[in-house]
């Protein structure tokens, strides 16, 4: 028979527990983390066999989202917080950073007075080594009651141990850890124990650690205890211990009280267990730092690493994205041609395979992208970013961070979504989701040179366009702001954060942690993109009117000259794409853009750009009898524009684009992270909404000084 | 006087902390507590956000809560 033990493990962020992690369970596992945003809990299953007592276990590891102490400040903190309280598990393994004990053992103090099993892994001990730091771990042991091993993820070193340890501990009678108190409170814990004892109370904890809850004021004891009949006689004798703790402390608060405490204890420990030899590796970061937070060269350096990267993503990206594209136009021709012509074909041809070729397309952007910003994570770097620009994004009740999503969006969208996960407030994160889609995607580029183009004199065209960039960045700026002052109120969160030490980036880490991203995309965003991407071509497809096919038909089979035959093919689509769902949908939310100056045609148009932007080019190409082969470029769709559509309404309809919602890709990537269908609708009532109102006020005034 | 008083690589004794709890008891997991030194070792333009070093912890908060911290020049 199989022994269970349920591991959970806990420790701050930065020390290493994921890669410890990947080693104890030999990454053969899963791990789909993305470095620092463990806000889920991942289980990692795995057998493990004790050789000398020849048992088999299977270990389920819980990796706890990283918290520096048990408290509700965010929620990983939160998270990590519940679960231990939970108590659902086994045995505590607490991962310590051995390069930083002191502040570390502050949350191992806090996790003894858990009540629980705990074995502590000092991490990264190679690097303290290195640094020239000694820790004496038998000592630590005993002052914690609770084995200590040194370990290194990236070593291997002591993982056999560590598993040893959790096993052992596990099997053998709980014995309590134990934290020294200051003198005052050891007082006073005594004196309980000793009535405790005087009375012989029967209970499953030991005295000590009833006594310390008691002066903790634990709700649960509190409770508990609340029903007995010893109740009467403790109750005087915790007040009275209770109001000599509060005399010495000069306060009244038993949280700051015990923080205090906690901290005398680590640092006690620390003090006791560990020796330096050099500072070396503290200067180190120190030195790095003074050059990349640098007041006036901290700035230029992070954009000339951002302008790399996002060369990198869009261009190196554009290779296989290219290859991406061919090859699924030609799967999606063989295959119609496979069908021959049917329906079946039509289906598979021009609605899944254009479908999936679209989710494909975006992995090697995504992938890229996501190398790039797990570097800047795992080498520390991204916290350097945070305080370079918090002071200029902050006004916006955004975060420094909130910068790398905003950027890639001028790119992609669906990667920048994906981006705001290094965002850990909330309120920040979401701010940072709802205007991604103010910063002009790559693929709105072919509406705006259109228009720019059949308006514009080819001079001004580059001008025009940085404008409509610059607008739609600083549009997404003043609704952050709105966002934050009407929407996601609430006391703007404390902003106190650790710069990590630099850190050479683990290349297995990054593989994990780009793998894990690049899969669930392709799950989850592919299976609900294909879903829609077949709803629309239905929709433009259907109802399918045999009288108006066999019309033409007939009509076709009359012609000899080519010219002809395209000319009447073009009108065909033309009175197909019309009579369709989609175009009566057209039809029928055009008076909703009568007052803009758009007409049925602009209406479809943008209908269809809710599945992909570059689809409004084409579909503006369709209504207006050319054929679905034309480009941004096209002398005859310009032309068309140009003597159909007034100058009012094409500039509202460039604000309108600028604006509204993005591709199908994104919107459903957008509801993955944001957690929820109901914020895609916000999104889409938040930015039709805008788009409309600046549209109008565009359209009203171009009207009223009559250019 | 206050922490974002103190000029660059100065050290200082933490003497008080105000604002709420939770503010404070990030800092005290951070070690920043009555009695510890810190050191600022950087700040933005415009002193908007600092970087202080306490124990071997580098740490980065943004005026509004450097001015909750009551300091003492040692």
């Amino acid at each position: 028979m199989k022994n269970k033990i349920i591991v959970a493990l806990a420790g701050q962020p930065n020390v290493g527990k994921s890669s410890l992690i990947n080693a104890i369970s030999n990454a053969k596992l899963k791990v789909g983390n993305f470095s620092g945003v463990t806000v889920e809990k991942t289980e990692v299953i795995f057998p493990w066999r004790d050789e000398v007592a020849s048992v088999d276990y299977e270990m389920h590891i819980i990796d706890l989202p990283g918290a520096y102490s048990l408290t509700d400040y965010t929620l990983e903190e939160k998270t990590t917080k519940s679960f231990l309280q939970s108590g659902e598990y086994d045995v505590i393994v607490n991962v310590v950073d051995a390069t930083n004990l002191q502040r570390n053992l502050l949350l191992t103090t806090q996790l003894l007075e858990m009540g629980k099993k705990v074995v502590v892994a000092l991490n990264m001990i190679d690097e303290a080594e290195k640094e020239g730091i000694k820790i004496d771990e038998k000592q630590l042991s005993l002052i914690l009651g609770v084995p200590c091993i040194k370990t290194s993820a990236s070593q291997k070193r002591g993982i056999d141990a560590l598993q040893e340890a959790i096993v052992k501990v596990h099997s053998n009678q709980f014995s309590y850890p134990k934290v020294v108190y200051s003198d005052p409170i050891e007082e006073e814990i005594s004196r309980i124990v000793a009535f405790l004892e005087e009375k012989k109370y029967q209970i499953e904890v030991p005295y000590r650690h009833l006594a310390l809850k008691l002066l903790q004021e634990d709700e649960a004891i509190f409770k508990k205890l609340h029903h007995e009949p010893i109740w009467i006689e403790l109750l005087p004798i915790i007040k009275d211990s209770l109001s000599h703790i509060y005399l010495h402390n000069k306060t009244k608060d038993l949280s700051k009280i015990f923080a205090y405490e906690h901290f005398a204890f680590a640092k006690g420990a620390k003090m006791e267990v560990m020796a330096r030899k050099t500072m070396r590796a503290k200067n180190m970061t120190q030195k790095i730092d003074n050059l990349l937070i640098n007041k006036f060269l901290g700035i230029p350096i992070f954009l000339f690493f951002m302008w790399g990267l996002f060369q990198l993503t869009f261009t190196l990206g554009e290779i296989p994205m290219d290859w991406i594209d061919m090859f699924f136009a030609a799967l999606s021709e063989g295959t119609k041609e496979f069908f021959g012509g049917g329906n079946l074909g039509s289906l598979i041809g021009d609605g899944v395979i254009p479908g999936v070729g679209a989710v494909v397309m975006f992995l090697p952007n995504i992938v890229i992208l996501f190398v790039g910003i797990a570097l800047l994570e795992t080498t520390g770097y991204m916290s350097r970013v945070a305080f370079l620009l918090d002071g200029f994004f902050h006004k916006f009740g955004l975060h420094g961070k909130s910068f790398i999503p905003l950027v890639t969006g001028f790119g992609c969208s669906v990667p920048a979504y994906m981006a705001a996960r290094t965002l850990k407030n909330e309120n920040e994160r979401l701010i940072t989701l709802f205007i991604i889609g103010f910063m002009s995607c790559g693929a709105r580029l072919p509406i705006y040179v259109l228009f720019v183009g059949a308006f514009f004199a080819a001079e001004h065209a580059g001008s025009v366009l940085f404008l409509i960039y610059i607008a739609g960045a600083m549009l997404g700026l003043i609704a952050a702001k709105v966002l934050k002052t009407f929407v996601f109120r609430g006391e703007s969160e404390p902003f106190v954060m650790e710069m990590p030490k630099y850190r050479l980036p683990s290349l297995k880490l990054i593989w994990h942690t780009v793998y894990g991203q690049a899969k669930s995309y392709l799950k989850k965003a592919g299976t609900f993109i294909v879903a829609a991407s077949m709803l629309i071509w239905f929709a433009s497809n259907y109802p399918n009117d045999q009288v108006l096919k066999e019309q033409y038909e007939e009509k076709l089979a009359l012609v000899e000259t080519e010219e002809k035959t395209s000319l009447l093919e073009n009108e065909y689509k033309k009175l197909a794409l019309e009579q369709s769902y989609l175009g009566q949908i057209g039809h029928a939310i055009a008076p909703v853009f009568a007052p803009l100056g758009f007409d049925w045609r602009m209406s479809v148009a943008l209908g269809t750009g809710l599945a992909a932007k570059e689809v409004v080019v084409s579909t503006l190409g369709i209504l207006y009898a050319l054929g679905d082969e034309v480009d941004e470029e096209s002398e005859g769709l310009v032309a068309q524009i140009k003597a159909n559509i007034p100058f009012a309404s094409a500039l509202a309809f460039i604000v309108f684009v600028m604006i509204y919602l993005p591709c199908l890709a994104a919107s459903v990537v957008f509801a993955k992270e944001a957690g929820g269908w109901r914020y895609l609708g916000y999104l889409f009532v938040f930015t039709t909404i805008t788009a409309w109102v600046l549209a109008f006020i565009v359209y009203q005034i171009v009207q009223l000084i009559g250019v | 006087m206050k922490l974002t008083q103190l000029q660059k690589n100065q050290t200082a004794k933490v003497v008080g902390i105000d604002g709420p709890k939770s503010l404070r008891e990030r800092l005290f997991s951070f070690g920043i507590l009555p009695q510890e030194e810190i050191i600022l070792k950087e700040y933005s333009l415009a002193k908007q956000t600092l970087e202080v070093l306490v124990g071997d912890t580098l740490v980065a908060l943004r005026a509004n809560e450097a001015m909750l911290i009551e300091i003492e020049i040692i």
